[in-house]
């Protein structure tokens, strides 16, 4: 009888899990962490991890959000109430001198109006970037500069929702699910060159409040526990114009990042002068590549 | 692992040293060789690094462009 019991819960867990996967699509949760190591929170990992048809299943929505462009995307994702874009920068990326790609950093405000304060959404923010990444050799090895994680700098005691947005332009099928890959594209598409609505080809992995990337501490696995740090938020996606493990039709070059947004209540706004190493752009060698950090400029919440 | 196309100056510099005397400078760092061809500025010429950490994720590497024995 115990056995049997056993297996029922775990089939109702199945179920559960097949519902987020196909039909949670906006903001997930990133709560507050206790103090120690955390496990990152799935949202697309890799499947067939380190082979030749290592992919993602562009059927799992969770975390995404959807529109014609980021704005739109945003705005349907926080309706009713409105989005107010309230700062806009962008930035080159560079490493050794050379620059490697274009940072783009966005706040919103949740509300309506200009003004984000003393409204009924109580001084929510979002807080959003992409990177446009060049194939430019940026040390001795020639190869081009690849983006594993992406981490910014939040409001450490309150809770983050984090969602990313995939871009309208030439994208790939959602549909049908792995390993049936075809009809996925037989060449490379292209991305197309407008920040708001250019495609990543590759999907955010995991979520969590750490500032510890991909293979760090040295020697860790892709997906293993991270130390926490909740004033930072790491959002691990791919992105890279020339990358090592391109295997069409099962994985693709993502010159482009998703955006990747992260939304929380900031009591006392934001900063419009954006702060010095409040973002890192982190390569962590995931094909043997160089492990580099690019701490850079980033907007943040006061 | 040897290679000749590379010297290695051992040397701490740090202007605010953890441990010890603190060192903004480093010294000149002089190398002596045959450049029958001459010289340019390349880049990838130069290379800093700082590795004097436990997590070898930790290690910081920079490569600047500099005068190469052509």
């Amino acid at each position: 009888m115990q056995s049997h019991r056993s297996l029922s819960i775990l089939a109702a867990g199945a179920a559960l899990a097949g519902l987020h996967a196909s039909a949670l699509a906006g903001f997930v949760s990133v709560p507050v962490q206790a103090a120690g190591s955390q496990p990152l929170i799935a949202v697309n990992k890799k499947i067939n991890l380190d082979t030749p048809t290592e992919t993602q299943n562009r059927a799992n929505t969770l975390g995404t959000i959807t529109g014609a462009n980021i704005t739109a995307a945003l705005t349907a994702a926080v309706s009713p109430s409105g989005l107010v874009l309230k700062n806009s920068r962008s930035a080159p990326i560079t490493v050794n001198g050379f620059t490697v790609g274009t940072l783009y950093d966005r706040v919103w405000c949740v509300g309506t109006a200009a003004a984000c304060t003393s409204n009924s959404a109580s001084n929510t923010y979002i807080l959003g970037l992409r990177v446009q990444l060049n194939t430019t050799a940026w040390n001795p090895t020639g190869k081009s500069f690849e983006i594993n994680d992406f981490f910014r700098t939040i409001r450490s005691a309150v809770t983050a929702d984090a969602a990313y947005y995939r871009g309208s332009a030439n994208p790939l099928p959602t549909s049908p699910n792995p390993p049936t890959i075809p009809p996925f594209p037989a060449t490379q598409p292209a991305p197309g060159t407008n920040v708001d609505t250019a495609s990543s080809y590759k999907d955010l992995e995991t979520l969590g409040r750490t500032v510890q990337g991909l293979f760090e501490p040295s020697g860790s696995t892709q997906y293993a526990n991270k130390t926490t740090n909740n004033a930072w938020i790491d959002f691990r996606a791919d992105a890279n114009k020339n990358d090592p493990d391109v295997a069409i039709p099962y994985s693709y070059n993502s010159e482009y990042s998703p955006w990747l947004v992260v939304r929380q209540v900031c009591a006392t706004g934001y900063n419009p002068t954006p702060q010095a190493m409040k973002m890192r752009l982190w390569q962590g060698g995931e094909e043997s590549q160089t492990p580099q950090a690019i701490l850079t400029t980033a907007f943040v919440c006061n | 692992m040897r290679d000749n196309d590379w010297v290695d100056f051992r040397i701490d510099a740090n202007a605010k040293e953890v441990r010890g005397v603190s060192s903004a400078h480093s010294p000149w760092l002089l190398v002596k060789t045959k450049a029958p061809a001459g010289y340019s500025v390349q880049p990838f010429a130069i290379r800093l690094l700082s590795s004097d950490f436990e997590d070898s994720s930790e290690f910081t590497e920079i490569y600047l462009s500099g005068y190469q024995p052509n």
